[in-house]
């Protein structure tokens, strides 16, 4: 097998940069570029508005971690932010959940051992964090959580976007940049072992 | 889906719905964030980055001590000439970086990489066989390498690819933590450095190229002027080419390698690399570039100062400028990373960055950890025996607490004697106190108080490192709460 040759890698490149310009002076133009840039940058903040408890909560589900949720999510918008051009052109949230679910999330789960130190207590409203409500409610999220990570980061990904977020195969296998058919065998086999997973917890405990 | 397996994964939907949606991170935060990282790509001009020490002839037994690697140790003997596959890398004396690496496929499982660089040996050049990418491990997406650095001639390639069996590897290793190897000459004049990442950084869309740190595990790396440190080190950042390899087995990834050389004034340049853990800012760069200690700034762009003065003056500002921009951005609960950081200073070498940059996982000079989140706390401690001749210190941080009066208070134990104690406040504040080790028995970090506030207490890290001396902590300690 033979690799091309591969040269230098040089300045990455930048969505963003072609319209940031030292050379605003006095051309029509380069005004109307940074103005452009700006009114990016509005679309990009109202963006971020309105999708980051969106993508904290999948970056959670992917992670098992809020700290290394809330990481992801940053990373995910600063790569958003460098192609946001290209990102408004289409639905931007499902740009981000693209660039969010292919972020190296492994990385983590080697290098950090601290993971799911305990029950989060977010999500839950209102609800009496002592009633017996909250900690069955709590106890069901923390079992699924730890099973999810106990799959590979393949198989999680996909029971994310498939089945916790709910989304067609045919968008998974978009945002996976996987086959449809590998969607359906991936989601498959990991729900029969989250199933399994769950199932050994539960009785354990019983 | 049969209806077992919908209404399982509606159960499951059930459960998490709205799980870890709540955020700390702010808006403007995370677009002022996004704006900087976006013109430090711009002002970067790398993809992949290694720093390379050359060291001043005084100053190369520290460049030497510093550097935390292993490296096995191959014959000495200088190869002349360079192959086609070499570029030397500009401005930098005695690096070669291989570019243009041929794969070949042996079976499924393995497959051997020509570097194109010539080895030590007249007439050989170095060779990179990786196992353990199974097609069913990586249908699984989870692939730990392991890979052989050996060198050769054509024919032992042929004999490679025929009966699957190679020369004595130089050295062995695998990626699932460090994901780089280092070889050595005998004599310690060359040195190849050899890393691969697997699937780091997939983001899709033009622009997006990979910017990987060598060897490091995640996170990206600014392209710095070249500097010298305190100690007379002129650290220089250079590019590294990423070769493409695909194997039989599905595996994609890259590998980079790079051969440095002992220069005609006997000048060896030492392998390093610096990372930034993703997402946040808090490189080391930030500590190693910005640096005078009355005016230390975090500036995107920062300075290159011909001199890296790295005394407690200078950390205490490190501490200061990080801290009040991890606060600014949001990002308080990662003081402890900070901390660590710029208290190793300037001349953080590889592992040593690492890990320090993320001290709460790590597992070098680490003696014993405690972490509480909302729940039970876990603790944590490497095997082995602390050394009482060894100067340690403890590490502790209290954030965005909620309700909780008067600070946490923390013990540190070992063998069931308390050997430091006090309260630190929840105010994102890091408290660093020396910690007298008595004996090489095991130390626990307690904080008694918290078990009743947990529903108060958000973050409590706890953590008990070798003040200094990080090598002479590996395999180091051991502890259970």
């Amino acid at each position: 097998m033979r690799v091309d040759r591969m040269t230098a890698v040089g300045v990455a490149s930048d969505a963003t940069s072609g319209t940031r310009g030292d050379a605003v002076d006095r051309e029509s133009p380069a005004r109307l570029a940074v103005a452009t840039d700006a009114s990016a940058e509005q679309e990009f903040v109202a963006f971020v508005e309105r999708s980051k408890a969106t993508l904290q909560h999948v970056a959670y589900l992917l992670t098992g971690d809020r700290h290394r949720a809330e990481e992801l999510v940053q990373q995910t918008y600063e790569r958003v932010w460098r192609s946001w051009r290209r990102a408004r052109d289409g639905d931007p949230l499902v740009y981000a959940r693209t660039v969010l679910a292919n972020l190296r999330i492994d990385t983590w789960r080697r290098t950090r051992r601290e993971v799911l130190t305990g029950v989060d207590q977010d999500g839950f409203g209102d609800v009496d964090r002592r009633s017996g409500e909250h900690e069955a409610r709590v106890h069901a999220r923390d079992a699924v959580v730890r099973a999810l990570m106990q799959l590979p980061v393949r198989q999680r990904r996909v029971v994310v976007l498939r089945h916790l977020l709910d989304l067609p195969e045919s968008e998974v296998a978009t945002e996976l940049g996987m086959p449809v058919g590998t969607v359906k065998s991936t989601a498959s086999r990991a729900l029969a072992r989250m199933r399994q997973i769950i199932e050994l917890s539960e009785g354990d405990q019983s | 889906m049969s209806s077992s397996e919908d209404e399982f994964a509606a159960r499951l939907r059930a459960a998490v719905e709205g799980a870890g949606a709540s955020t700390t991170l702010d808006t403007g935060a995370v677009v002022r964030r996004s704006r900087h990282r976006a013109r430090v790509r711009r002002g970067g001009a790398v993809a992949a980055t290694l720093a390379c020490v050359a060291a001043a002839a005084v100053a190369a037994p520290a460049a030497l001590g510093a550097l935390a690697t292993t490296p096995a140790v191959a014959p000495a003997s200088v190869g002349e000439g360079t192959s086609a596959a070499e570029v030397t890398a500009a401005g930098v004396p005695g690096v070669t970086v291989a570019e243009g690496a041929v794969a070949h496929e042996v079976d499924d499982e393995r497959t051997v990489i020509d570097l194109g660089l010539d080895a030590w040996v007249p007439g050989e050049r170095f060779f990179v066989t990786f196992a353990g990418a199974s097609p069913n491990e990586v249908a699984t997406d989870d692939v730990d390498l392991t890979f052989d650095v050996w060198a050769g001639d054509d024919a032992d390639l042929a004999t490679a690819l025929e009966t699957g069996t190679t020369p004595e590897p130089f050295t062995t290793g695998s990626d699932a933590n460090r994901g780089y190897l280092v070889v050595r000459s005998a004599d310690g004049a060359h040195e190849l450095v050899v890393a691969d990442m697997i699937s780091f950084d997939d983001g899709p869309g033009p622009g997006d190229g990979e910017k990987l740190v060598l060897g490091a595990p995640s996170g990206d790396l600014y392209a710095t002027e070249p500097f010298r440190t305190s100690s007379g080190d002129l650290v220089q950042s250079i590019d590294v080419a990423a070769n493409p390899v695909r194997t039989g087995s599905g595996w994609a990834g890259n590998v980079y390698a790079v051969r440095v050389d002992a220069t005609q004034d006997a000048v060896t340049p030492r392998f390093w690399a610096m990372d930034a853990p993703s997402g946040t800012l808090y490189c080391a760069r930030a500590c190693v570039a910005v640096w005078d200690g009355s005016e230390a700034t975090l500036d995107p762009e920062p300075r290159t100062p011909s001199d890296l003065p790295m005394g407690d003056r200078g950390r205490i500002a490190c501490v200061d400028a990080l801290t009040a921009e991890a606060q600014e951005e949001g990002h308080e609960r990662y003081v402890g990373d900070i901390a660590a950081t710029c208290r190793v200073g300037a001349e953080v070498a590889l592992e040593e960055a690492t890990s320090t940059l993320n001290s709460w996982a790590s597992e070098r000079g680490e003696v014993a950890s405690l972490s509480y989140g909302r729940g039970s706390p876990t603790t944590h401690g490497n095997s082995g025996a602390p050394d009482p001749q060894q100067a340690y210190t403890l590490l502790a941080t209290c954030t965005r607490a909620v309700g909780a009066d008067g600070g946490v208070a923390y013990r540190v134990l070992q063998g069931g004697v308390v050997i430091a104690e006090g309260e630190i406040a929840c105010s994102s504040t890091i408290v660093e106190v020396p910690v007298p080790l008595t004996s090489t028995g095991p130390v626990t970090i307690d904080v008694p108080a918290v078990t009743d506030e947990l529903d108060e207490l958000e973050q409590f890290y706890a953590t008990v490192l070798v003040d200094t001396d990080w090598t002479a902590a590996a395999g180091v300690t051991s502890s259970q709460g």
